[in-house]
């Protein structure tokens, strides 16, 4: 009994691919011949086919809606959010600059750094003083030495900002015999201010108490006086602009920082934009 | 609206590299076929419409393990899985499962959807029609998961065994031995519903096993 029913497993699995057509031909011309013999083979044919058509016999359903994808279903939704992000960082960068450098223009007039065209032509002077000053021919007296830290140190005292400019704007140039000599106010106002005790070096124009300035100066350096072989007919001082042009860097390399971060901020915000 | 066998190969191709849009035309172009396999696999409306945009989403998710062959096949195949996994969870509620049959088999309000190519028909033999596609659906519904699928692609879409066997990643004779199955339940089961069917596919009375 076992058999037969395994044997009509077999069979209905060999009439439902016969069905289908999916028997090679050897097996479908040998279920042939069976099925001409056999009735029960063949009312077994009959109602697998008749299955088959009923089941065929569903229609197609319409879809009752598209299927087609958003971006959000994909999850494509993240990038767009970067687009916004950029444009607030380059917002952001772009009045950080511009802040810093309407900042830096303003401290800068404000404390007399800005130069006119007459205060550029003494600055120049004052170079070519400083080459002269330098010459070997040419020594500098104990009164112009002392008369060095003078000038620094107001210069340490209006801030970081006070390059050689600051001491152009309040200086008076006045020549002696020939040679230009620049004295900024605030130094020979401090002269002034003087006891008049003081014992001066023996000198043909303006002359500067040292232990005086030397108090006032405080720990900056002071260069040994050396006696001058020369008559000295004339003061020169001496500027030194790269000690407060070394303290601009920090302000400078951040103005040119955020300028540089605007500009990549604003390049990639606007690709995003195109992309978007 | 059929898209040509080289247009495929290149939609395929630019969805790959992440265009959506080339992708929703494969969508557009399966759609239908998707959706009408999760329908008789899943013998509802509203689940089928979610297996066949969670195989949609899946299938673009995974666009780039395709690697040629039959994308139909590949199609087919996601949407197979997704059921599978819809069916389970539906084994796993069976209370919801048991009323759905059961409002199935009484006939009540069991309608088939829209249907393609609305033939002009009496209003007589239509609700006849509709209520033989309502009893063979019933009975699909009521196979296993395994036999459902087979059944459905063979007998419904009219694919051949190979295409088959590529769908559901098992060798032919599983897919011969599976539908001879299938047919024989969906003979038992149909013959319960005799009064529905047309005179020429009445069973003889006698009985197989």
């Amino acid at each position: 009994m076992k058999r037969m029913l395994d044997l009509k497993d077999r069979d209905v699995k060999q009439l439902s691919a016969y069905l289908d057509g999916e028997l090679n031909p050897k097996e479908a011309s040998r279920l042939e011949l069976r099925l001409k013999d056999d009735p029960q083979l063949q009312q077994v044919l009959r109602e697998l086919n008749r299955t088959k058509q009923l089941i065929g016999s569903l229609p197609q359903i319409r879809p009752p809606r598209n299927f087609t994808l958003t971006p959000e279903m994909v999850g494509i939704k993240q990038k767009r959010s970067l687009y916004p992000v950029f444009r607030f960082a380059t917002v952001v960068a772009a009045v950080a600059f511009a802040v810093l450098v309407g900042t830096d223009a303003f401290l800068r007039s404000g404390t007399g750094i800005m130069l006119t065209a007459d205060q550029m032509v003494e600055v120049t002077h004052e170079v070519q003083v400083e080459k002269l000053a330098e010459a070997p021919a040419f020594e500098e007296s104990p009164a112009m030495e002392a008369a060095e830290p003078a000038m620094e140190a107001p210069l340490g005292a209006v801030g970081e900002e006070q390059p050689l400019a600051s001491v152009a704007e309040d200086t008076d140039v006045f020549e002696t015999e020939g040679v230009e000599v620049s004295v900024t106010e605030e130094a020979a106002n401090r002269v002034e201010l003087m006891p008049s005790g003081t014992p001066m070096p023996p000198s043909d124009s303006l002359t500067v108490p040292t232990p005086t300035l030397e108090e006032w100066r405080g720990p900056t350096e002071t260069q040994p006086a050396v006696p001058s072989p020369l008559p000295t007919s004339s003061l020169v001082i001496t500027t030194e602009p790269e000690v407060p042009r070394s303290t601009l860097e920090p302000i400078r390399a951040t103005e040119v920082g955020l300028g540089v971060l605007a500009v990549i901020l604003g390049v990639v915000t606007f690709i995003l934009r195109r992309r978007h | 609206m059929m898209v040509a066998a080289m247009d495929e190969t290149e939609l395929i191709r630019d969805a790959q590299r992440g265009d959506l849009d080339s992708f929703n035309r494969l969508v557009l172009n399966y759609q239908s076929l998707v959706f009408n396999v999760a329908y008789r696999i899943m013998g509802e409306p509203d689940s089928s419409a979610d297996a066949t945009q969670e195989a949609f989403i899946s299938a673009y998710k995974h666009l780039k393990s395709f690697r040629g062959g039959s994308f139909r096949s590949w199609l087919l195949r996601i949407v197979t899985n997704a059921c599978y996994d819809e069916l389970r969870r539906r084994k796993r509620r069976p209370s919801t499962s048991l009323e759905e049959l059961t409002e199935f088999s009484e006939g009540s309000d069991s309608q088939e959807p829209d249907t393609f190519g609305s033939h002009v028909a009496s209003p007589e033999t239509e609700a006849e029609n509709i209520e033989l596609s309502a009893a063979i659906q019933d009975c699909i519904s009521r196979l296993s998961a395994e036999f459902k699928i087979v059944v459905v692609l063979v007998d419904v879409q009219g694919y051949d065994y190979q295409e088959v066997s590529d769908v559901i990643n098992r060798p032919v004779g599983t897919v011969k031995s599976r539908l001879a199955r299938a047919r024989l339940k969906l003979r038992d089961c149909l013959q319960r519903h005799r009064e529905l069917l047309p005179a020429s596919f009445r069973y003889e009375d006698e009985a197989i096993s």
